[in-house]
């Protein structure tokens, strides 16, 4: 089905907004059309799919040997080395706490990911951040861990304890960042435990990222946080 | 086993889902197909960005020797091919900010999450023809529209900056990227959806 199309005015502002050139007055009416129109942000991915596209114009040009010579000896190096003393101990260590604190069995860690690979992965980029987080309010006996790559746009989630939640509703992390809340994707435990991979949002990407917490929303409510906090990172 | 062992003959090419699960798997000869795929666009994108042959063969060994040390590609939200155009941007445009300092906006763009959506039609046909689509696109815009456009594009400069290089009104250049935007996506409408 192809997606609609949307009048004019409001075409304009989600690409001012793609574009990051919005005014305060604006965004302010463009978060208006959002909270009755959800399916608005089907047309900003739309238009970002429209500037992504835009690299697909650059000319092909084949790349000297060179390139091809130096990957072909970047994996030869990384394949000559035992993975586990390469990986950087501290990180290893961190992953197993991290899983070690979601209390997950071994088999259902191996259905959901391979966890302990994917955090050192994420551990080893130099943007990586790792919070740990605590329950507040109905979920105080909540504890858990977040690991952020900033660059690779991507979070793995590890909770445990988190209270189930009604069929409509899920939580949802977001980052504090210059005073804001940045809504970074939603989750809901599988029994009482949470372990995931969301992607993040591109707009983190240059925002020094100070607090992350988590709340009970309901699916759609992505704009700011409005159901209770039930989780807030610590230092 | 040798998880480089050859593997049967096969009438059909590999498809990328297949290629990255066997990068998973640790075999260097499906990288080595990625690279065949999609080494030209990669290095194409990161040399018209940064106007330097070393530093765009540097930021192309990047994108694709983190493809393979990563597991950062994540199929439900792209292709391989806009994620490996994604990455060999973003990469260059660094290189560029940390150059200059001049990069603002451009790190703001980058696809916004719609959860689980599927990939578009404008990811399922050929590299080729898309390319072909997204120039004729870019080609039907007022000419300044498409400048801009390109402008931020692939130099990662701000509207400012550009709006002095053009001896513009900055109003001018923020109405004609919206503008340009908008007729783009338009343009592209049934290889969006």
């Amino acid at each position: 089905m192809d997606a609609p199309f949307f009048e004019e005015r409001t075409q304009v502002l989600i690409a001012g907004y793609v574009l990051g050139n919005l005014e305060p007055e604006e965004i302010e009416e463009l978060e208006g059309l959002m909270n009755g129109h959800p399916e608005l942000l089907v047309e900003i991915d739309r238009q970002c799919l429209a500037i992504e596209a835009i690299g697909l114009s650059a000319t092909p040009i084949k790349p000297p040997e060179a390139l091809r010579a130096a990957l072909v000896t970047d994996l030869r190096k990384w394949n000559s080395r035992s993975k586990t003393p390469f990986l950087a101990r501290w990180a290893w260590v961190a992953a197993a706490v991290l899983l070690f604190g979601v209390g997950l069995d071994s088999f259902l860690l191996r259905q959901r990911l391979q966890p302990a690979q994917e955090i050192v992965a994420i551990l080893e980029q130099p943007n990586s951040r790792l919070f740990s987080l605590r329950g507040t309010g109905r979920a105080a006996d909540a504890s858990g861990s977040i690991v952020m790559d900033i660059d690779a746009k991507t979070a793995i989630v590890a909770i445990r304890g988190l209270p189930q939640l009604e069929d409509k509703k899920q939580y949802h992390l977001w980052a504090v960042a210059d005073g804001r809340k940045i809504f970074c994707g939603g989750f809901k435990p599988n029994g009482s435990s949470v372990l995931e991979r969301i992607p993040l949002p591109s707009g983190l990407y240059s925002l020094v990222v100070s607090q992350l917490t988590v709340t009970a929303e309901a699916a759609t409510s992505t704009d700011h946080p409005t159901g209770q906090e039930v989780m807030i990172s610590v230092l | 086993m040798n998880p480089d062992a050859p593997k049967p003959p096969s009438s059909a090419p590999p498809t990328d889902a297949q290629l990255i699960e066997a990068i998973r798997a640790g075999r260097t000869q499906a990288l080595e197909t990625i690279y065949e795929r999609y080494a030209s666009n990669v290095y194409g994108i990161a040399l018209q960005i940064l106007q330097d042959p070393q530093e765009a063969q540097d930021v192309s060994q990047d994108v694709f020797t983190t493809l393979w040390r990563t597991n950062a590609y994540n199929s439900e939200r792209g292709a391989l091919a806009s994620y490996l155009a994604i990455s060999a941007r973003s990469r260059a445009v660094d290189r560029l900010r940390a150059k200059s300092r001049k990069l603002r906006l451009a790190e703001r763009w980058g696809r916004i999450q719609v959860t689980n959506s599927p990939p578009s039609t404008l990811e399922q046909v050929s590299l080729g023809e898309r390319a072909e689509r997204v120039r004729a696109a870019l080609a039907l815009l007022p000419e300044t529209q498409r400048r801009i456009l390109e402008l931020v594009y692939f130099t990662g400069c701000t509207q400012a900056e550009i709006a002095r290089q053009l001896a513009l009104p900055l109003g001018t250049i923020k109405s004609s990227l919206r503008l340009g935007l908008v007729k783009l996506r338009r343009s592209l409408q049934d290889l969006l959806t």
